[in-house]
């Protein structure tokens, strides 16, 4: 395998390919990809077609014609708030703001401290926005700022790697910071992937062929507020940062969208989501900031051979 | 709607494939880069976009059948070839 890590997007990126030849061609391509998503969509960018959105709704509702990869963003941050019944909603940036999740995450948690000027509000529904994916015209309500910090990153994991796949001989692996999308022929064996944990302990290895895998951390992207540290999932119902009930969540499936609309809902859901990602039939390992391990739809413990576990939570 | 990012991205493969070394199926991915001229490229069948062994939702709602076929396999090797940072 033939590896290449690089920053990007507040992250690193992660490409795997299994053809040498390929390396070059496909990082050209993740690295141009990635600049358009950046130009689309980063909420801490004024001059991004998302930055430029919430500016204008400050003011007054905004009606606008969005571009195509906003638009395919916008339907994967949709996706996911319908998959969740709204638990992940991309109208959430009102409530970052307000306890300081601003600009950039490296400038963000270089701060001593951040004072919230009020009490958290919920956001305000993701419902409340206006789409069209056709004709890709948008409507915003006055007062909400939106943010894709939750999808975006899934969603050009996919798209990149099935591109790749399509465009390529060879396998992919994509991985933006947690995001795993694989495609095209996969290594003998299968992609090699390993859980990690706080620390930068590897808690399990797992191997892949198809699927996708996204893991969602309490434990990164942190910062002080009002002398407590808090992480970066914000439950919508509440407009505050979730329970740190689980230090992180990883969950598989058919694609990273969903995986990470699962492992993001169970950490906003705490202790109910074992039971609300078995209901789902979604394949996932917790564990909780003491080390105790949660699995649920056939994830494999580290003593079951290739075939995977049974479905349902369990310890 | 016409997709300029993803374009340029495609383009950026599109000039290592000069020679028809590789493919350029774009149109499988129901987009329209258009190739460089002069360049020779050979187009590939469609893939399938729900690869066989993987249970997609299609956007329906999560699946409760899909965990059987989703959930990856424990290994005993040591040493990954990627980690789950997380994010």
């Amino acid at each position: 395998m033939y590896s290449l890590t690089f920053p990007a997007i507040g992250t690193t990126v992660g490409l795997h390919v299994t053809e040498q030849l390929r390396l070059e061609p496909a990082a050209e391509y993740v690295r141009t990809y990635l600049r358009g998503l950046d130009d689309s969509v980063s909420r801490f960018r004024a001059d991004s077609e998302l930055g430029v959105i919430n500016r204008r709704a400050v003011s007054g509702p905004v009606t606008v014609d969005v571009s195509a990869l906003f638009a395919e963003v916008l339907g994967a941050a949709l996706e996911t708030a319908e998959l969740t019944d709204g638990l992940v909603d991309p109208t959430i940036g009102s409530a970052l703001i307000r306890s300081g999740y601003d600009v950039d995450m490296s400038a963000v948690a270089s701060r001593d401290d951040w004072t919230m000027p009020n009490r958290p509000v919920p956001a305000p529904g993701w419902k409340l926005l206006y789409f069209d994916p056709v004709t890709g015209v948008l409507g915003v309500p006055q007062g909400m700022v939106l943010d894709f910090g939750a999808s975006a990153k899934a969603y050009a994991a996919d798209s990149i790697a099935g591109t790749l796949a399509q465009t390529l001989p060879g396998g992919f692996l994509v991985d933006l910071g947690g995001d795993i999308a694989v495609a095209g022929s996969p290594p003998a064996g299968g992609w090699l992937v390993g859980v990690e944990q706080a620390g930068g302990t590897i808690g399990q290895v797992v191997t892949i062929h198809r699927q996708a895998l996204a893991t969602s951390s309490t434990r990164l992207r942190t910062w002080i507020r009002g002398g407590e540290r808090i992480h970066h999932i914000f439950d919508p119902r509440t407009g505050d940062t979730a329970v740190p009930v689980w230090a992180e969540v990883t969950c598989a499936g058919a694609t990273v969208v969903e995986a990470n609309a699962a492992s993001t809902a169970a950490v906003i859901l705490g202790e109910e989501a074992p039971g609300w990602l078995a209901f789902n039939g979604i394949s996932a390992r917790l564990r909780r900031p003491d080390g105790a391990v949660v699995r649920t739809g056939g994830w494999p413990s580290t003593h079951e051979a290739a075939t995977g576990g049974s479905a349902g939570a369990m310890m | 709607m016409m997709n300029n990012s993803r374009t340029r991205a495609l383009r950026s493969i599109q000039q290592w494939t000069v020679g028809g070394l590789l493919v350029a199926g774009l149109a499988t991915a129901g987009m329209s880069a258009g190739l460089v001229a002069g360049e020779q490229a050979t187009q590939q069948p469609a893939q399938q976009t729900v690869q066989q062994g993987v249970v997609s939702t299609g956007g329906q709602g999560f699946s409760r059948s899909a965990a059987p076929l989703n959930a990856p396999q424990h290994t005993q090797q040591a040493q990954p070839q990627v980690t789950t940072k997380g994010s």
